[in-house]
């Protein structure tokens, strides 16, 4: 490769990125590493737009409008009757800032409309590898495709992970797109498991996901019944579980739960009756939580002289109108949080939501509601299933979306 | 690769100059009209090693002396804006977010919402930089830069200094007027030879490549041969002559 050139990496997540540059530290010599540019969607598109914005009408500089500022003023501007699409439009071509969302259209919209542009970044990348292509959003996918043609392309793909299918322009259908617009070489690793290579959690997995069950023990799998005590105990099995593979100590375990009142029950059975008390945190929506720590920030610094009094507190109620501008959250941890966890212990309630969080990432723990199951369909030697059928479940998910 | 476009301000005896450049260029003038000052000026904005002298610019390098505005509180700087094009594959790809496009026949920057002249046949992308050289009151120094274009209009962040391996690769050589051809193949720091090892990572560390030097000045066969292009380098720092 030439100076400049590198690999790139495409991921999805920070988490994701983190994770191969710790193994690319441990995989590669220290003097190919350099040659390896690894990278989320977003960073990579956002450094064309730094470079290359203004050509499409921007000012030279542009800066980033943060998830949480973006729905505080979301939120105001649609009260007032306006089209956010319109006014986000104009904050990036009037005053230079730009939406996360505004990323990949925006990217492309320069890749598109220049061949120059095309030709400089595929030759700065002479392999492009696309991690969870299954994944990628249209305007995602139709920035690699443009930069395909001077670069050669490895897709990773996997259908049965799909997790983004609930945003605009994610479709099952990117595997055949890829398939007729790249003709790759397609190599079918389905029978390989380095993640969890002596055990069936991706059978059960599945299983869970076509609901087949084989009503047998799965080995890796485990159960437990009893909702306070099996959530405390399950904690505990992990922690030991994570120390034992961190070979040490370890720095946190996420649990998450797919709806407010989930983590409510976890948070209530961690709490315990207050003498045997397991410290946690319970993250909620961090918007308004982003935006108050403005205020306490705001509250910190020495205040104006006595002249510009009315100046302080006008800052002051703007910093604090702000944070009732975010819409009322309905309380769920966010749900990108499942794909960026680096425990991915699910812990859920009561088997009512379960077909969700099995269709995401593999599962160390579960615990069906022994009230809610009917006892003649209890496998005593494996596992209980809430006997709905699949789509019934999905609707009850919705339901309860809803009500939350 | 070549200089299209060069901008002087406040540096020796021009006060703002704008010059276009098509090919090669010959400089005819008597003395004292600043023919030495573009070739100065283009030392500082494109050499490698020009920046690393301390000082960098001194008091008579700003136009008669005038590195503070006259009430003597604001620094007044020297700045000097170089547009390359015709660029290099290595070029393109080393800066590639920190490129533009040049329209030659406009001799201008494509500006806001120029994209769809950016695959005009009349349009190439090109690199601009730009050496800022001021005095810091507190410091009580002359400091100098150089700095992406691109870069110039960021309003919330002071822009970071090119890398020395991107200057490197532009390679630009001023030969002075004396001790020019012996010199650019001594192994002084910013002469060719000098800039060639660099380019290659052949001389990083000091210490090696003053055995290089001695090893080199020694035996006068270690040279490269003209006719082994770039593969003279490796046998030159190879480390078995040691």
């Amino acid at each position: 490769m030439s100076p400049g050139q590198s690999v790139l990496f495409l991921s999805f997540s920070r988490a994701a990125v983190a994770r191969v540059i710790e193994a690319s530290k441990t995989q590669l010599p220290s003097a190919l590493q350099g040659n390896l540019s690894i990278q989320t969607f977003h960073s990579f598109f956002w450094r064309i737009l730094q470079a290359y914005g203004y050509l499409l009408g921007a000012p030279r500089s542009l800066r980033l409008l943060m998830d949480h500022d973006e729905k505080a003023i979301k939120h105001e501007f649609e009260n007032i009757g306006g089209n956010w699409n319109v006014e986000r439009e104009r904050l990036f071509r009037e005053e230079g800032r730009v939406a996360f969302d505004l990323f990949a259209p925006k990217a492309h919209e320069l890749l598109s409309q220049s061949a120059r542009l095309r030709e400089l970044f595929s030759s700065c990348y002479p392999l492009i590898v696309l991690d969870e292509a299954q994944d990628t959003a249209e305007d995602q996918w139709q920035c690699v495709r443009l930069l395909a043609t001077g670069t050669q392309m490895m897709c990773l793909a996997d259908l049965d992970q799909q997790i983004y299918d609930f945003r605009p322009g994610v479709s099952s259908d990117r595997v055949t797109h890829i398939m007729t617009a790249l003709q790759p070489l397609r190599v079918d690793l389905a029978g390989e498991n380095h993640r969890s290579p002596d055990s069936e959690i991706v059978t059960f997995a599945n299983d869970v996901l076509l609901n087949t069950p084989r009503g047998s023990a799965y080995s890796g799998v485990s159960r437990i019944n009893y909702r306070d005590r099996a959530i405390r105990q399950s904690i505990g099995i992990a922690i030991q579980r994570a120390k034992e593979a961190a070979n040490g100590d370890i720095e946190s375990i996420a649990v998450l739960a797919t709806w407010g009142r989930g983590v409510n029950i976890i948070s209530r059975a961690l709490t315990g009756d207050g003498t045997n008390l397991i410290p946690h945190q319970v993250m909620i929506d961090e918007a308004s939580v982003l935006l108050s720590s403005r205020i306490v920030a705001f509250m910190m610094e020495p205040r104006r002289p006595e002249a510009a009094e009315l100046l302080d507190l006008a800052d002051g109620l703007d910093l604090a109108a702000t944070v009732f501008r975010v819409p009322p959250s309905n309380g769920c941890v966010r749900k990108r949080r499942l794909h960026d966890c680096r425990f991915p212990l699910f812990a859920f309630q009561a088997g009512r939501s379960s077909v969700r969080p099995f269709q995401r990432r593999g599962i160390l723990v579960g615990m069906p509601d022994p009230t809610n199951s009917p006892p003649d369909r209890q496998h005593h030697d494996g596992y209980q299933y809430r006997h709905h059928r699949c789509d019934n479940i999905v609707n009850e998910w919705n339901t309860l979306q809803e009500i939350a | 690769m070549r200089v299209s476009r060069l901008q002087i301000e406040n540096f020796r005896g021009i006060s703002k100059a704008e010059l276009h450049f098509s090919g090669h260029t010959l400089l005819i003038g008597g003395n004292n009209v600043g023919k030495s000052t573009i070739c100065e000026a283009l030392d500082l904005v494109l050499g490698p090693d020009r920046l690393y002298r301390t000082p960098p610019v001194e008091e008579f390098d700003f136009r008669n002396a005038g590195y503070l505005d006259g009430a003597g509180e604001i620094p007044v700087p020297i700045r000097i804006e170089a547009v390359l094009t015709d660029l290099t594959d290595d070029i393109k790809t080393l800066c590639a977010a920190n490129l533009e496009f040049w329209h030659r026949t406009d001799k201008r920057l494509l500006g806001e919402g120029g994209i769809g002249n950016a695959d005009d046949s009349n349009v190439e992308l090109c690199l601009r930089l730009i050496t800022v050289a001021q005095y810091d009151i507190d410091d009580d120094q002359f400091y100098a830069k150089t700095i992406y274009g691109r870069s110039d209009d960021d309003d919330d962040t002071e822009p970071r200094a090119i890398p020395t391996k991107v200057k490197r690769s532009i390679g630009f050589l001023y030969l002075r007027t004396i001790r020019t051809g012996s010199r650019a193949l001594s192994l002084e720091r910013g002469t060719l030879l000098d800039n060639i090892l660099r380019l290659k990572e052949a001389r990083k560390m000091e210490p090696f490549s003053l055995r290089v030097g001695r090893a080199a000045v020694k035996q006068p066969s270690l040279w490269p041969r003209p006719d082994s292009s770039s593969s003279g380098v490796c046998h030159l720092v190879n480390p078995s002559y040691f």
